[in-house]
């Protein structure tokens, strides 16, 4: 041990003792029940924004609504002939309309707010919900979705995540590029002279795996493949990511999809399983990460930074968004256990 | 995007089985732009009125309007009036025009697919067209040639060829006649029905020779022996065929076959598999190439940089006093440089007394990517706060190194000079309080780091907080220094050189840069210097205040980027791979170690000029060190890669290293030649930057394939010498840009993505060093490893020059760029490259040249 004071800060993660949301299906929450009187949501392309709102509001009783619009995808069309892009935005306006009429028809008043998708704190930095408020991270970019772990109110609220129907399922669908690569706001981590180890949960977007890899060149990449049910997930992940699995350098670990602290306990594990097969200490490395998996895998990055973990969290802004999912799958509630 | 068209599994095992078979039918042709029979017969119809009417065949006008939809009838009449002869003649005219303008991706994605058996009924040259090289398959069309079909590529024209009109089926009498005359011909079909299994595609089956062998071999059959690719899932044939046994696949000609390619890829790479070492697990690996990258050698490892480490050109120049810009692309072995020159790696050989002492920065990405200029700073803040920021990060790697070697025992510290230090840091530089106590000097400084790292940590987590308290000045890193020269005066001489050494500056943005030249520029006659290392096209050469930063005046220069064709950098290579090997203990050299393809005894010039341009063989050490394309990187990952695959074991244990045969090395190249390729998913562009380098590889392919038939044709003809007939082979792998001021906005930034991942190369510009904002350049170079993926050579003459605009179609329409760019050769001309073929000096030039090494 050469230095102590990264010691002094470093963690570990514990199931049940730092979890501030425990995971339970929609259908087990009694929404009324958890005196929630405001919403957060976002709108999206995607059409679980949309019906995820749906199921929300078919189950909860409030009065207000709290909505981050994307303005970047209000720009008008630019041909005759829609392209992707064109189709992009389409499918958000009008799902940007079919949410208004959900609030409006269930008598939610809705405050809209102007969001910045590559600035997360434009909108987020403004609004704060009162305990107990729902928030429906489905379709929040995840860079939002950390800016809004950094909000202390969100901590006293409960999350609502819808999954997909279906995806699409090959890595072209993806590939639209990376515009650039930003740390996240709030989770810097501690970054000394060591060599870096990238921690990297796999989603099916390869090629942005891909530009986190080769923009940080990193010593060794631990790639996260998600666990669940259906194990095609795992294996389209696989192959969306191919070429960086293919790497020396990279070590691959299953993690959990959906509940944060269990990803967190495998993140964790697989870590402690790295360090002692290269007979090394956690102070030996720098550690980024980036998630590119499911959103409760977020959570279960957050709850490792305040655990004391020192993790540089970095966020790929993509070149374009297109819509890669259809339908609606299951919904699930992280209902708040009150801070930490 | 083309539609996915979905393989059924049997068709799939038959293709891993190499047991497929296509049948081509007019449909192919027609998706490639080529007249399809209506329109031949239209085209035939209207001459041939015009040369009835008036004339004694007037009375035939009638029949030839009712024929204007049946080529067999039209052409009948045609022969009736003037002749078979002729109209076949005129038939392989017209299709002959027609097919240069035809587009040869599909015909390409064919030949990409594993040596088969294809079938057609199509007179035209599409599909060999497909292949890079005449000799890369046999083209039957007679019956007495179906002996020379191998187990190769086979193209069998059922009905005829357009070089021999003769023979070709295309008049009612031909059709009538064809099961009598062409028996050996149906013989092969029913053969290889029998024993294939066949996918029909841009075919009706409606001949009616060829049907009922369809139908017959197909209904005798328990598996499903034929597929039908057809467009509409409610196909009408469906009911017909059917019951024969017959599948029909729906999807589109071109969606099909990359489908197909696609698996057949995958099928491929599974069979063969990467060997894997027999006692895996255990931790001794002993590649000698294992280390390719320098951000895998872990401080414990460090030795091996000094153990591995090769004079690279130009090094005296670096060890200048003064500041040093070395520059070169991702790989090129600047890192490598300057992790030699570090202090940590120099102390570790305790029998030299260093020269020089090198503190080794390296400016990672994660360290200033929260510490961007912010819209509202005015340049004085930006400055004070980055001039800080750049100070601390440097002073804690100076630190952190002086503490590591003191807990070494490879510096002689006292307690009272690094207590000393650690004041005068916190009191003079940093001006602030630090609890830096320890009982011993290590400790001291350690405590020191610790307490500097988080001066850092602020500035990147709560800069207002960083901000608000004291920070250090413009001048604390020459301060710094010159107390170190006065308090470690065992480490630092009176004449010991002291050098700052700044890795990846370009992970710094432009504001970022700008601070730290101004403070190299003030750097120019202190107590040390500094030796940068930033990738090609990154370096900002003005600070803040817009003064210049100016080779010679402020810094020396030093490029790493080599062409591979530099006979004195394949020296260098060779070096870097001998070192690798005696360093290890291997009793062999390098050119032993990847021996080239024998060549074949007494082989006829021709052969060998031919030979020399297949683009086949990538066997040997020099032409993996052309293949690497003068990146050290690249090489010593593909030496790596080699000794891995040809001699698994190694990543365990100590193994004897014959010589590796040359059909492993091409194997390797291979699978690393479409790796590089796909590394263009990580772009901003990946969709634009692939078309832009498939266009470029396949113009490439196209001249190459051209001028190699010229070539054959000329030879064949005896036209002029043997040795103008060579010099007219040609390849472009470079492009010349005439007007690169002209290039789109968008284009440049596809050029420059395809760069930056080394898909292309951009030689040095005469300025140095290449500067930001100025990566406009006028040559692309296809990087060589490419060569194998796209069936080109690693020969390097003939750079086409090419328009701004004419750059800018291999964007919007590939084919009609590569089209347009091989009209005048497709036609036989010379299209005016000759201006700029660069003679080479010497014999031994030449040979590097063309990749004949």
């Amino acid at each position: 041990m050469q230095h102590t004071a990264d010691h002094a800060q470093q963690g570990s993660w514990r199931s049940g003792e730092r979890e501030e949301w425990t995971l339970r299906a929609l259908e087990e929450v009694d929404l009324p029940g958890l005196g929630a009187d405001e919403l957060l949501v976002v709108p999206s392309y995607e059409d679980r924004s949309v019906k995820s709102l749906e199921r929300i509001l078919a189950r909860w009783r409030g009065s207000r609504a709290h909505v981050v619009v994307f303005p970047n995808y209000l720009r008008p069309r630019r041909s005759l002939f829609p392209d992707e892009d064109d189709e992009t935005c389409e499918a958000y306006r009008a799902n940007l309309e079919a949410m208004r009429g959900l609030l409006a028809d269930a008598s939610v008043a809705a405050d809209e707010i102007n969001g910045e998708l590559s600035a997360a704190s434009c909108a987020l930095g403004g609004i704060s919900l009162p305990p107990g408020s729902l928030v429906d991270i489905s379709c929040f970019p995840r860079n939002h979705l950390f800016e809004l772990l950094r909000q202390s109110w969100v901590h006293r609220c409960h999350l609502v995540y819808s999954r997909v129907g279906s995806y699409e399922d090959e890595e072209r669908k993806f590939a639209v590029g990376v515009d650039r690569i930003i740390c996240v706001d709030g989770y810097e981590g501690k970054i000394r002279s060591r060599p870096t180890i990238l921690c990297m949960s796999l989603g099916f977007e390869g090629n942005r795996a891909m530009a986190i890899f080769r923009k940080y060149d990193p010593y060794r990449t631990l790639a996260l493949v998600g666990r669940s049910a259906d194990a095609r997930l795992a294996t389209i992940a696989r192959n969306n990511n191919a070429q960086l699995l293919a790497n020396t350098t990279v070590r691959e670990f299953e993690a959990d999809c959906l509940d944060p602290s269990a990803f967190a306990e495998d993140v964790q594990r697989g870590f402690e399983a790295f360090l002692a097969a290269e007979s090394k200490q956690c102070e030996d490395f720098d550690l980024v990460a980036s998630i590119l998996g499911p959103k409760p895998q977020a959570i279960g990055l957050h709850y490792l930074c305040a655990a004391g973990y020192p993790i540089h969290v970095v966020y790929a802004i993509p070149t374009k968004r297109r819509i890669c999912s259809q339908g609606i799958g299951k919904t699930h509630v992280f209902q708040s256990l009150g801070p930490k | 995007m083309p539609t996915n068209v979905a393989l059924p599994a049997r068709l799939l095992d038959t293709l891993a089985s190499s047991n497929l078979m296509l049948f081509v039918g007019a449909g192919c042709s027609s998706a490639a732009g080529m007249l399809c029979g209506d329109d031949l017969a239209g085209q035939l119809a209207q001459e041939l009125s015009s040369k009835a009417r008036g004339s004694a065949e007037a009375s035939r006008l009638n029949d030839i309007e009712g024929s204007r939809q049946d080529l067999a009838a039209l052409t009948q009449i045609y022969a009736d009036i003037l002749g078979v002869g002729v109209v076949k003649e005129r038939v392989c005219n017209l299709l002959k025009d027609a097919q240069l303008e035809a587009d040869k991706s599909l015909a390409q994605m064919i030949a990409s697919l594993r040596p088969m058996t294809v079938l057609t009924t199509n007179y035209d040259e599409l599909l060999e067209y497909g292949h890079s090289r005449p000799d890369d398959y046999a083209m039957l069309w007679r019956g007495d040639q179906l002996g020379r079909a191998g187990p190769g590529w086979s193209i069998v024209k059922l009905h005829g060829h357009i070089d021999d009109p003769g023979s070709i089926v295309v008049t009612k009498d031909d059709y009538d006649r064809y099961q009598a005359e062409h028996s050996e011909l149906i013989e092969h079909l029913r053969n290889q029905l029998r024993t294939h299994t066949t996918v029909v595609i841009g075919s009706s089956l409606e001949d009616r020779n060829l049907r009922n062998h369809f139908k017959e071999i197909a209904g005798a059959s328990q598996d499903t022996r034929v597929y039908v690719l057809v467009r509409d899932e409610a196909d009408p044939r469906r009911a017909e065929w059917e019951p024969y046994g017959v599948k029909f696949i729906h999807g589109g000609i071109d969606g099909f076959l990359r489908e197909l390619l696609e698996r057949d890829s995958a099928a491929l790479a599974r069979q063969e598999g990467i060997p894997q070492p027999r006692n895996a697990g255990e931790k001794a690996d002993c590649n000698p190439y294992r280390y390719f990258r320098t951000d895998d050698v872990l401080p414990a490892d460090l030795d091996v940089v000094r153990r591995y480490f090769t004079d690279p050109l130009d090094f005296p120049r670096v060890l200048e006093p003064g500041n040093t810009v070395i520059e070169g692309h991702r790989g090129s072995g600047k890192s490598w440089i300057l992790r030699y020159l570090a202090i940590d790696v120099q102390t570790l050989d305790r029998q030299r007394e260093p020269e020089w002492v090198g503190f080794y920065v390296k400016c990672k990405v994660s360290a200033f990517d929260c510490t961007r200029r912010r819209e509202d700073d005015t340049d004085e803040s930006w400055r004070n706060f980055f001039t800080h920021y750049f100070n601390t990060f440097a002073i804690s790697r100076i630190v952190e190194t002086l503490a590591t070697l003191a807990g070494g025992g490879r510096l002689e510290l006292e307690v009272a000079d690094a207590r000393s230090l650690c004041d005068y840091l916190a009191r003079y530089i940093f001006r602030t309080q630090m609890a830096t106590d320890g009982s011993t000097a290590q400790e001291h400084l350690w405590n020191l780091y610790d307490e500097i790292e988080l001066l850092g940590d602020a500035c990147r987590t709560d800069r207002e907080q960083a901000m608000g308290g004291d920070i250090s000045s413009s001048q604390a890193l020459e301060n710094f220094m010159k107390r170190l020269r006065r308090q470690l005066p065992s480490l630092i001489g009176p004449s010991t050189k002291v050098f700052l050494l700044l890795d990846e500056l370009d992970n710094l943005d432009a504001d970022q840069q700008a601070v730290v030249i101004a403070c190299v520029q003030d750097r120019v006659t202190s107590a040390f210097s500094f030796k940068i290392a930033v990738q090609a096209g990154h370096l900002v050469d003005m600070n803040l205040v817009g003064k210049r930063f100016e080779p010679r005046e402020d810094y020396s220069y030093v490029a790493t980027d080599r062409v591979a064709q530099e006979k004195e950098f394949l020296g260098f290579l060779e070096r870097v791979a001998d070192v690798r090997l005696d360093t290890e203990g291997f009793n062999t050299t390098i050119r032993e170690l990847l021996p080239a393809r024998p060549v074949p005894e007494e082989p006829t010039q021709r052969a060998l000029d031919v030979a020399r341009w297949l683009g086949r063989d990538f066997s040997g050490f020099m032409r993996y060190a052309v293949l690497s394309s003068g990146n050290v990187r690249h090489f010593v990952s593909l030496l790596k890669d080699t000794l891995y695959f040809a001699f698994p074991d190694i990543a365990t244990q100590k193994v004897e290293l014959p010589p590796v045969s040359w059909p492993t090395q091409n194997r390797v190249v291979k699978m690393k030649a479409a790796i590089h390729f796909r590394e263009v998913g990580s772009l901003s562009h990946p969709e634009e930057v692939e078309t832009l380098v498939s266009a470029l590889g396949g113009l490439s392919r196209e001249i190459l394939t051209l001028t190699l038939r010229r070539y054959e044709k000329e030879t064949k003809e005896r036209r002029g010498s043997a040795e103008e007939r060579y010099d007219r082979i040609r390849q472009t792998s470079r492009v010349y840009v005439q007007n690169p001021g002209a290039l789109s906005a968008e284009l440049r930034a596809y050029l420059g993505e395809a760069s930056e991942v080394q898909l292309l190369q951009v030689p040095l510009l005469p300025r140095q060093p290449q500067l930001r904002g100025e990566s406009v350049a006028s040559h692309y170079a296809i990087h060589r490893l490419l060569c194998p993926y796209f069936g080109i050579s690693l020969a390097d003459r003939h750079p086409r020059r090419v328009d701004a605009g004419q750059l800018q179609r291999a964007i919007e329409n590939p084919a009609a760029f590569v089209a347009e760019l091989t009209t005048a050769l497709r036609r036989g001309q010379e299209d005016g490259e000759k201006d700029y073929y660069r003679e080479p000096e010497s014999d031994d030039q030449r040979a590097l040249d063309l990749g004949d090494v």
